[in-house]
């Protein structure tokens, strides 16, 4: 009787974490919620469970919590490879990342060939701004499974911050012909248009990502702030901010010698108005996007 | 107690259409106290949820809330079907779903006559707790239809059994009583766009539902294909093309003069003084069928608590309801917001004409 009792309740608690995975899978986090409730009620300590929870956690971004949990699966199931695994993760999402790295380093050593882990290790080589090992780290990910998807990332995030865009957007080009609708990569896509200053272009493909998430506050301000930049009216600005201080400070001079020269030759008039003139335009160089940036907030994006 | 409901769960699923099963189970939830579900599962039943067990504690640990499944007890809740005259307010939606939905229908030579398409399925969209599982049933109702409800815990069930199997099992079944109206509530979650997709599985469990759909398209004939969901954006694309749900109704939060309507209708049977019912309208910006149905019940809650404090009995007043209409935030603001972003700066107005249409209209 008790040895069918307990399969009853390993069946039950298998179902229910099915479900929660599959739950996770579709974004209904009240329902994974309540149904990791269930889990717990029937095995506060199983493994499974915990490592759902912790997916759960991190989905709903309370990295807290998600630490809490992680550090429980650990105590439980201190060599479960996805409880070390996501934890690791979760430390990278909390900004700790020596210890992040010294688990992934660990993870690594036990499962050498695991493309995921070296794929990851380069992602958080790349968040704590060792781009060239995180290159590094992609490439030997891509090497081991060329299709990994967050090798790929990585291997496009440190072309891109090198300011190889094009190596991005050729990388990315092939990526797309076998998956022409997947968001991480039309995410990607986006940041190499920002990143080639082809701010419209961009616009379009931060459009297309806020239709399909409009929750996302991220894309609301990056398509408004898109759509300030491809304005024509602040072209000034983007044009200052791309000659830099010492271009403006050129053109500062020699604006100021103008109106000088005006003045010592008579032209009172002209200096005065080319004085005005160029205070506007420096007080829209300074002002312009952010002005710009207000009203396409209020007017919204057509 | 678990075992039993375990037990009734899984004979669910094998028999997702036994009505009888189905209240059984939602009875069982009742009693061990899972409300939120067991209201789910009424809803598909198209049953109002009976009252909680007033003591939560005895009825779950002794089971008193288990009907066996044979058991008569079908005969006192007999199916209690949903009209339009049930849905309070909405005129503009039900005018919209009786000439495209239910009329083309019931007349489809008219419609033929005039070379009008009576395409595929039927998507309602719109904030929670606005009706669209209601409304659906209403549907049901108007077209003297059968009505099969695929919710939630169906797919879930589903999706960790044969799938396939189970998925067509609903359309055979819809087809078998025809005329019947095929309902998916929540389809987000049964057609979660693939391009957001987080597994393998997930996308192959959307191309089996695209394959069962476009298979549905030889033999539709009195069978209509209705889904309901608060997150259109995340339904796949695909789902939205010619023969599969290519028609989409927006399903608003009630008005100032439906949520009136509703505090009207609701409060009928309750003793109560006279209600300055558009006051309350004016209190509850914002607020869903279902918030008012809380706001309701927490106001009762509080008439009853001071009754049995020691007061004596006395009717709900004016200034119950509106403090319990200040205790509760209005479910639809957030999805409000989410639909603004959409339509504001994505562009999205052109997919979702309705809405940007309504967003006009509003403040929230
Ligand atoms: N127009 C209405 N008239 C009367 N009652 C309503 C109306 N709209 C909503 N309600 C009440 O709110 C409850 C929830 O409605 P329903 O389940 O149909 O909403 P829904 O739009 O399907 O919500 P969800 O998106 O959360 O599934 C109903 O049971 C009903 O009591
Ligand atoms: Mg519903």
């Amino acid at each position: 009787m008790a040895e069918v009792d307990e399969m009853n309740r390993c069946d039950e608690l298998d179902i229910l974490q099915r479900k929660v995975s599959a739950c996770l899978d579709v974004d209904r986090h009240a329902e994974a919620r309540e149904l990791l409730r269930r889990a717990f009620e029937i095995d506060p300590d199983d493994p499974g469970t915990l490592a759902l929870a912790i997916r759960f956690e991190r989905r709903v971004e309370n990295t807290e919590r998600a630490l809490e949990v992680g550090r429980r699966a650990l105590a439980v199931a201190p060599h479960d490879y996805e409880t070390r695994f996501l934890f690791a993760l979760t430390l990278k999402d909390a900004g700790r990342y020596p210890e992040a790295e010294r688990l992934l380093l660990q993870l690594i050593r036990d499962f050498p060939d695991d493309p995921d882990l070296i794929a990851y290790y380069g992602l958080l080589m790349f968040y704590a701004l060792h781009v060239e090992k995180a290159e590094a780290l992609g490439r030997e990910a891509l090497r081991l499974d060329a299709e990994n998807t967050i090798g790929q990332l990585v291997a496009n995030l440190s072309a891109l911050s090198r300011g190889d865009a094009n190596a991005a957007s050729a990388a990315l080009a092939r990526a797309l012909d076998d998956d022409p609708d997947s968001e991480v990569l039309l995410n990607q896509i986006g940041l190499v248009l920002v990143e080639q200053g082809r701010y419209a272009e961009a616009l379009d493909v931060f459009q297309r990502l806020l239709r399909t998430s409009p929750n996302d506050e991220d894309y609301v301000d990056l398509v408004i702030r898109l759509r300030a930049m491809s304005h024509p009216l602040t072209w000034i600005s983007r044009t200052a901010q791309r000659v830099g201080m010492v271009g403006m400070f050129a053109v500062y001079v020699a604006c100021i010698v103008s109106i000088h020269q005006l003045n010592e030759h008579g032209y009172t008039r002209a200096a005065m108005w080319t004085a005005i003139a160029w205070i506007l335009i420096v007080v829209w160089s300074w002002t312009g996007i952010q002005v710009m940036q207000r009203w396409v907030r209020a007017r919204g994006v057509r | 107690m678990k075992d039993d409901l375990d037990r009734l769960e899984k004979e669910l699923l094998e028999h997702p259409f036994d009505t009888e099963r189905r209240r059984t189970y939602a009875k069982a939830l009742m009693g061990a106290g899972r409300v939120a579900e067991a209201g789910k599962q009424f809803e598909l039943l198209g049953e109002p949820l009976p009252a909680p067990p007033s003591d939560a504690a005895v009825p779950a640990a002794s089971g008193l809330h288990l009907v066996p499944a044979d058991a008569a007890a079908s005969a006192e809740v007999e199916h209690e079907t949903i009209g339009f005259d049930d849905i309070v307010g909405m005129e503009e939606v039900k005018k919209t779903v009786r000439l495209r939905i239910i009329e083309p229908f019931k007349n489809p030579g008219l419609f033929a006559r005039f070379r009008k398409k009576r395409g595929g399925g039927v998507m309602l969209y719109g904030p929670p707790g606005c009706g669209k599982t209601m409304l659906a049933r209403a549907v049901a109702h108007e077209c003297n239809a059968t009505f099969i409800g695929v919710g939630i815990s169906e797919v879930l069930n589903m999706w960790i059994g044969e799938s396939e199997r189970l998925l067509s099992a609903f359309f055979e079944r819809a087809r078998a009583e025809r005329p019947a109206v095929l309902f998916f509530d929540e389809l987000d979650a049964l057609a979660f766009s693939r391009s957001k997709a987080r597994s393998e599985h997930s996308r192959t469990r959307v191309n089996e539902f695209l394959a069962q759909l476009d298979g549905m398209d030889a033999d539709n004939d009195q069978l209509l294909v209705l889904g309901a969901t608060n997150m259109p954006w995340d339904v796949d694309p695909a789902m939205k093309r010619p023969g599969r749900f290519d028609r989409q109704v927006f399903v608003p939060p009630p008005d100032a003069s439906a949520r009136a309507e509703m505090f009207r209708v609701k409060l009928f049977d309750i003793p109560t003084e006279a209600l300055d019912f558009r006051r309350l309208a004016e209190a509850s910006p914002n607020a869903s069928g279902a918030d008012i149905d809380g706001m309701i019940e927490l106001a009762k809650e509080h008439v009853l608590d001071e009754i049995l404090s020691g007061g004596t009995e006395r009717p709900m007043r004016d200034a119950d309801l509106l403090a319990a209409v200040r205790d509760t935030e209005p479910s639809t603001v957030e999805w409000l917001r989410t639909a603004e972003n959409l339509v504001k700066y994505g562009s999205g107005g052109g997919q979702y004409k309705e809405l940007a249409a309504f967003l006009r209209t509003v403040k929230f």
